[in-house]
């Protein structure tokens, strides 16, 4: 079956649907990561996006089970230069058509993407539409509808990704295995929150409680966390007033550390101000420095937004930037016990290397 | 962190000749290095021997030293120049092997040298099996379980613990010299031995096989502040068992999860660490077993290789230059990746595209050897080719290879095979991996394989052959078209789309679809069937890219700047080939800078990764495609030109300029009618009888039975080779019309295909070779060579020197005289190369090429005149500027080449020459005299002719005269003579004693026996006929395995007497620079 993706801007190409034939809207960005599709499709926030990988060959190992960030995919449509069909890895559970497909979100293959990337580039990140289009006036009515789409810009996306989510928690490994006391509990304010992020917390020995959204202190205190945890998650930040206001309530009172958008709460709730990149940092090579070692990280990165540096208060303290263009990638208030980074230590995908960053968080909060 | 300001020079080591496993990447890196070095102000000092490398041009360099790699001319120089540092990681394993050499000798500590880059610990951790192993488990990383041994009962007690099969790897080996994999107990000991005589130090690793296991390697780079970055990850096509240097390989890895893949991020950082690289590049290499469940570290090598070579090429990410730049001082987030120029080469590129590696292998030119791959390399050469699927790169690839294959065609060895015959072939030759494997997966697929029975015999992942079975799919599918032609417009349009976006070529679709490939290519031209470039940008467009290195693809968008002013384009050599390698590649890149230096703007077409043509630093515009009539066709149309060179790439570039100039493309220097006329040899006779040079008497066949009438008439012995080759492929000295008839039935192909050229062969002749450069009007002679094998020896395999260096002055300049008058009638625009035979005082023209020679690099360096860039601004209209004939021979010193030869890796060849060109590098030695010269030239190929001891005689009857006054001399400088029954009583006859011993199948102890303790010195053996000669195989195999220095003709036997006789204590070393600025 034929399909379409026509951009706000006017922009149109044609290529070969596959996984869901339906139509779906969203922001259209690209990911530069040559591995890590179904992490990437399944990570919440891409909810709303249209992903176009720059690898041009996606499918090639099928899905894994357990390599998936949630159980759904969360990205609106996936746009690729070749699908591989079959799936001929030993551990795959399913190709990667076939769970699009079961998951109900379209994609499109024979794409020029880096065509699509280089108007990005130039654009800046923008709304388009995937949709089947068997004839040319298909094609005409989705674009003539890309035209009017409005953006992401102040929606509250948070809202629509916790549908029906409810407060879990899990087990740290330690605990079921050799019954030792677990170094505590971690309260996750689940944004969106990607699995590797409960992983992580667990592997380093703490219980999870994942919380849907953020809860107010009176909340928090119940559980008695060791640290909150601020997840990643799709959408403006600025949009979440209501979570600012929350994260305000527990600042100074319990050690936070943030992660992406929790990153981005944080700078919030500390009074500061978040804008929009123009097409964003998504891939898995984002070299950042460590400011106080001039240690350079490679990262995996995900986000549209970032902080404002002038609008952080004067006690905020930059511990990252990124080397690509000098934006802020991790802060600390070390006296209220606060940290965060932009990047993603949970990977998945993406390299393994700032998963320090954990335990230099729990160093400076002595837990 | 600023520079490291306590280094103010640092000596750079080469890798030397061209050798299996070593090939021009060294060049490309070494290259890399030493401008790198120089932007930061310091003075640089090189050390190699192969004049054929851009690196060794005076200008790179403060202070250029054409000598050999040995550690105590190294030292020499050290002491000559002191420098601050030495960087011995871009030079290969030579490099690395000499600065352990330096570090062990005390000449380091002696001059205060420090190594920067990679240190002796660090290189011996990598190097030692044993070492690597303890390493390896200490950071919690698994190795195949393995046992290092120093004799055969070791290997067997290790064996019972390890279990066969086991792979059998000799310590500090190039290209895995002697490695191989034993099934049996009978192989593994013989294997043993073999290993065990191929180390250096006399030790073999005992290795469990990891039979079917799949192979990846990373290319990792560390900086001082101890920030790693993968740059490049790369899938093997062939597995475990397979030489990555001969297998197919793919960037960036395309079957591993993203979990799966940073397990092998991971390892390969801790590797790095453990190792202690302090800067620069890594290669590591993994196995990981078909379930995905395993992972092991197979080896790691402690600076820039063959791959990183590859990996900067296919991502844009120059690793030789940044590990130069780390190596003084700088972290990776201090230098910038001067693709994008805005950000840090303190990333990991992201890569929007698929590059396929494909080895060039050379068998045809080893009949006897087993065209079979194995751990230890074989293949002379690789191209590269991009794409934006597998599919498309890999035929890209196919064609890149000039083996008269454009895309997935019938393996010829197959058409005349019967079905079953047939079916038995492909399935040996996928299970045994042969050479061209992968066109026997494709044809595996036609005749109805499955995927899971082709997987079982070659353990080829799936995902590859699943690609490959899906190409034979769609060409069935093309296959069945029943009338191409005429089909509706659209529909042809849509396929052709189809086809061309799946990477086939005009060649193949016209096959496929029973058309021809000018109709093919008119079809697309009228629909707009054309490809587009897209740029290699280390990023994947994130950001904009400010180098210009493209690649074709058929997609939407190009994105090549368009350029308002008309460029020049240099078509290039491809994959290095025995024949045509490095000095062609040279020659290309001479021309870039010429044309640059004139200002004009420089694209370059080739698709050899290895190469410093390829590096888009070197160019304006880098069109990394396949020298297809095709490719090169839509490059030319896609850049606005003056025109396009052809003449230095060898004869790829040529054999497309008949079908360019028809196709309207303006060729630049020599008119291709010229060409022809100089090529084409009945239309080169009567030019030479106009001009009243002398030439062996000769003629054109085209039949078997004209063959036959031709040599008769000529008389026998003749000389036949097919028309328009390089390299001498199938060149034979044939004696009788008997041999005639078994070479025509050996080389069908070539007889009816192309003319078969037959002439008298000139016995005893002295083979001369010039080359010179015109205006059109003068013409201007550097240099004449004199080989020192005669006639009958490919010249390539020749060792030659400048000046002549036995030769009347008459003749000297009777030669100048006829080069003169032959580029005058050819009207040569640029370069000419001109083979003379003097027989009996007679100079015959043996043939003319109107292009770059292999010899241009040598005569240039012997000179200090750069040929091809001479002869670039001669094409672009410029006039010589009263050029000094002969310049080389003034300068009070003699230039000696030598060839190096790759018999050592192919078991079953027998080591002795003839028309047919085998060597694959070549060496330079300078010198007071020729002795010395042609001494050095035997010490940098690596024989090591000794000052005493024995030396054994066994020649030919032919030759039992003229060994004679070898043998006084030998006498004479107190050597000791051990003979052969029959030499010895030849030399007997002229009152000359020598010591006798047996022949090896006259009973023991015999000559082999003398050889394997290392009793003789050196060996003088020619072999009678013209076949392989079975026994004195034996003698020479154990020269090659004991590294006894050997002459298999008696003109080279004469040389090394020259050479002995000039030997004395003092060794001098000299920098080009002293001699050409003097």
């Amino acid at each position: 079956m034929k399909g379409v993706l026509a951009l706000k801007s006017g922009f149109w190409t044609t290529g070969e649907l596959f996984g869901a034939a339906e139509e779906s809207a969203g922001e259209v960005v690209f990911n530069t990561a040559h591995t890590g599709y179904p992490q990437v499709i399944t990570d919440p926030s891409y909810l709303g996006q249209i992903v176009t990988f720059t690898y041009p060959m996606i499918g090639n190992y099928g899905v894994q089970a357990d390599e998936l960030e949630s159980p759904k995919v969360h990205a609106s449509g996936v746009v690729v230069r070749q699908l591989f069909r079959p799936s001929l890895h030993p551990k795959a559970s399913s190709t990667f058509a076939e769970f699009l497909e079961a998951q109900g979100v379209p994609g499109l293959s024979g794409v020029d993407t880096r065509m699509l990337t280089r108007h990005l580039r130039e654009y800046g990140s923008l709304m388009g539409i995937l949709a089947p289009a068997e004839r040319e006036e298909d094609v005409a009515g989705v674009v003539q509808r890309a035209r009017v789409l409005e953006g992401l810009e102040g929606k509250d996306l948070v809202k629509q990704v916790l549908m029906g989510s409810k407060v879990e928690l899990f087990r740290a490994q330690t605990r079921q295995d050799n019954a030792e006391a677990t170094r505590g509990l971690v309260l996750l304010c689940d944004l969106g929150a990607k699995h590797g992020i409960v992983r992580d917390w667990l592997s380093l020995g703490f219980d999870v409680l994942a919380y849907p959204g953020v809860p107010d202190w009176d909340v928090v205190r119940l559980h008695k966390p060791k640290l909150v945890c601020l997840s990643n998650g799709p959408g403006d930040p600025a949009a979440l007033t209501g979570e600012v206001e929350r994260v305000r309530s527990f600042l100074g009172k319990v050690p936070v550390f943030g992660i992406c958008m929790g990153h981005q709460l944080l700078a919030l709730a500390l009074g500061g101000r978040t804008q929009k990149l123009k097409f964003g940092h998504h891939g898995v090579n984002h070299p950042v420095v460590e400011l106080e070692t001039r240690r350079v990280v490679i990262t995996s990165q995900n986000h549209c937004y970032t902080i404002v540096p002038e609008s952080l208060p004067k006690h905020v303290r930059v511990t990252y930037t990124s080397l690509y263009d000098g934006t802020i990638e991790g802060m600390e208030v070390l006296d209220m016990g606060l940290q965060s980074v932009q990047f993603h230590p949970e990977a998945s995908p993406g390299p393994l290397d700032p998963k320090f960053v954990y335990r230099r968080f729990l160093g400076a909060i002595h837990a | 962190m600023p520079r490291d300001t306590s280094i103010q020079s640092v000596l750079v080591l080469g890798s030397g000749p061209i050798v299996i496993g070593q090939a021009a990447e060294f060049d490309y890196s070494g290259t890399q290095a030493l401008r790198a070095l120089r932007e930061e102000g310091i003075r640089t000092i090189l050390v190699n021997s192969n004049p054929a490398t851009i690196m060794t041009d005076p200008e790179l360099a403060d202070r250029t030293y054409i000598e050999p790699l040995l550690p105590q001319i190294v030292a020499c120089v050290i002491e000559k120049e002191r420098p601050d540092a030495i960087l011995p990681t871009v030079g290969g394993q030579v490099g690395l092997n000499l600065a352990v050499a330096l570090e062990e000798a005390g000449v380091l500590s002696r001059f205060g040298v420090r190594l920067i880059g990679a240190q002796v610990r660090s290189i011996k951790k990598a190097e030692d099996r044993e070492a690597f192993k303890r390493a390896m488990e200490r950071i919690g990383l698994k190795v195949p379980q393995s046992q290092k041994v120093r004799t055969v009962q070791e290997a067997k007690e290790a064996l019972e613990r390890i279990g066969l099969p086991v792979i059998i790897r000799p310590s500090f080996t190039l290209g895995g010299s002697g490695g191989s994999i034993a099934y049996n107990l009978a192989e593994f000991e013989q294997l043993v031995l073999l290993g065990l005589q191929a180390s250096p130090v006399h030790e073999v690793l005992i290795e469990r096989y990891l039979l079917g296991w799949k192979e990846f390697e990373l290319e990792v780079m560390r900086d001082k502040a101890d920030n790693v970055v993968v740059v490049c990850s790369i899938e093997n096509f062939d597995p475990m068992g397979i030489h990555t240097g001969d297998s197919i390989t793919v960037a960036p890895i395309q079957t591993l999860t993203d979990r799966e893949y940073q397990v092998l991020r991971d390892a390969a950082k801790a590797v790095i660490r453990e190792i202690g690289v302090d800067t620069g590049g890594s290669n590591i290499q993994f196995a990981m077993d078909p379930g995905h469940e395993e992972v092991m570290v197979i080896e790691m090598n402690p600076r820039v290789s063959r791959s990183s070579a590859l990996a900067s090429k296919a991502t844009g990410f120059p690793i030789a230059k940044i590990a130069a730049k780390l190596a003084v001082g700088y972290t990776l987030d201090e230098i910038q990746n001067d693709i994008t120029k805005v950000t840090p080469a303190s990333f990991e590129p992201a890569i929007d595209y698929v590059v396929v590696k494909i080895p060039r292998f050379n068998f045809e030119k080893f009949p006897e050897a087993a065209p079979y791959l194995s751990p230890q390399m074989k293949s002379v050469g690789e191209a590269m080719a991009i794409g934006r699927t597998f599919q498309e790169a890999l035929q890209k690839a196919l064609r890149s290879l000039e083996l008269d294959s454009y895309g997935f065609d019938l393996a010829s060895r197959l058409s005349e095979l019967a079905p079953a015959e047939k079916e038995l072939e492909i399935i040996r030759s996928l299970k045994d991996a042969s050479w061209d494997r992968v066109w026997m997966v494709a044809e595996a697929f036609r005749t109805g394989l499955t995927l899971d029975y082709v997987y079982g015999l070659t353990k080829v992942d799936k995902w590859f052959l699943s690609q490959i079975q899906d190409l034979v799919q769609f060409e069935a599918e093309l296959e069945s078209i029943h009338d191409f032609h005429g089909l509706p417009e659209e529909k042809r349009y849509e396929i052709l789309s189809k086809s061309k976006q799946a990477g086939f070529s005009d060649n193949r679709l016209a096959h496929l679809l029973r058309s021809d490939p000018s109709g093919i290519e008119r079809l697309r031209d009228q629909a707009g069937i054309v490809p587009v470039y897209k740029a290699v940008d280390t990023c994947a467009a994130e950001f904009e890219a400010k180098t210009p290195y493209f690649y074709s693809c058929y997609q939407t968008e190009d994105e090549v700047p368009k350029s308002s002013t008309p460029g020049v384009a240099i078509l290039g050599s491809g994959p290095n080939r025995i024949g045509q390698g490095i000095e062609f590649d040279y020659s290309c890149v001479h021309g870039v800078m010429a044309l640059r230096s004139l200002g004009l703007r420089a694209v370059m077409v080739n698709c050899n990764p290895e190469t410093v043509s390829t590096d888009y630093d070197t160019v304006d515009r880098l069109y990394f495609e396949p020298l297809s009539f095709e490719d090169v066709r839509h490059v030319l149309l896609a850049e606005p030109l003056q025109g396009a060179i052809v003449q230095f790439g060898g004869q790829t570039p040529l054999k497309l300029a008949m079908a360019l100039e028809a196709s309207g493309f303006r060729l630049l220097g020599t008119d291709p009618e010229h060409i022809d006329a100089a090529e084409d040899r009945e239309k080169f006779n009567v030019l030479l009888h106009e001009i009243g040079l002398k030439t062996p008497r000769n003629g054109v066949a085209r039949s078997v039975e004209r063959a036959l009438a031709v040599a008769e008439e000529i008389g026998y012995p003749v000389l036949v080779r097919p028309s328009y080759v390089l390299g001498g492929r199938a060149m034979e000295v044939i004696y009788e019309a008997s041999s005639l008839l078994g070479y025509l039935k050996r080389n069908t192909k070539v007889s009816f295909e192309h003319p078969l050229l037959i002439e008298s062969f000139l016995e005893d002749a002295i083979e001369l070779d010039v080359d010179a450069v015109s205006d059109g009007r003068q013409v201007f002679v550097p240099a004449i060579m004199q080989h020192v094998e005669l006639a009958g020896i490919h010249s390539g395999d020749s060792a030659c020197s400048i000046p002549p260096y036995d030769l009347p002055e008459t003749l000297v300049q009777g030669v100048l005289k006829a080069t003169k008058e032959l580029a005058s009638r050819l009207e040569i625009k640029g370069l000419l190369n001109v083979q003379y035979a003097i027989q009996n005082g007679e100079i015959y023209c043996l043939e003319a090429n109107p292009r770059a020679s292999r010899t241009v690099p040598f005569v240039s360096k012997a000179s200090g005149v750069p040929l091809a860039k001479l002869a670039t601004r001669v094409i672009m209209g410029q006039k010589l500027d009263a050029p000094q004939d002969l310049i080389a021979h003034k300068k009070g010193l003699y230039f000696v080449k030598e060839a190096v030869f790759p018999f050592l890796k192919f078991q079953e060849v027998d080591a002795i020459l003839g028309p047919e060109m085998k060597s694959t590098g070549e060496v330079m030695g300078v010198g007071r005299s020729f002795s010395e010269a042609y001494l050095k030239a035997q010490w940098a190929a690596g024989s090591i002719l000794p000052k005493s001891g024995k030396v054994f005689l066994s020649v030919r009857d032919a030759d039992k005269s003229r060994i004679v006054p070898v043998a006084k001399g030998l006498l004479a400088l107190g050597f000791e003579l051990i003979a052969t029954r029959g030499t010895k009583a030849a030399l007997q006859d002229h009152g000359i004693e020598a010591t006798q011993v047996n022949k090896v199948h006259e009973g023991r102890p015999h000559i082999v026996d003398l050889l394997k303790d290392g009793q003789i010195g050196v060996v003088i053996n020619t072999p009678e006929g013209s076949g392989p000669v079975l026994d004195s195989f034996d003698i020479r195999r154990a020269c090659l395995v004991y590294n006894v220095p050997y002459m298999t003709t008696i003109a080279g036997a004469r040389a090394a007497l020259v050479a002995l006789e000039g030997m004395h204590d003092k060794i001098e070393v000299l920098a080009l620079q002293d001699f050409h600025n003097a």
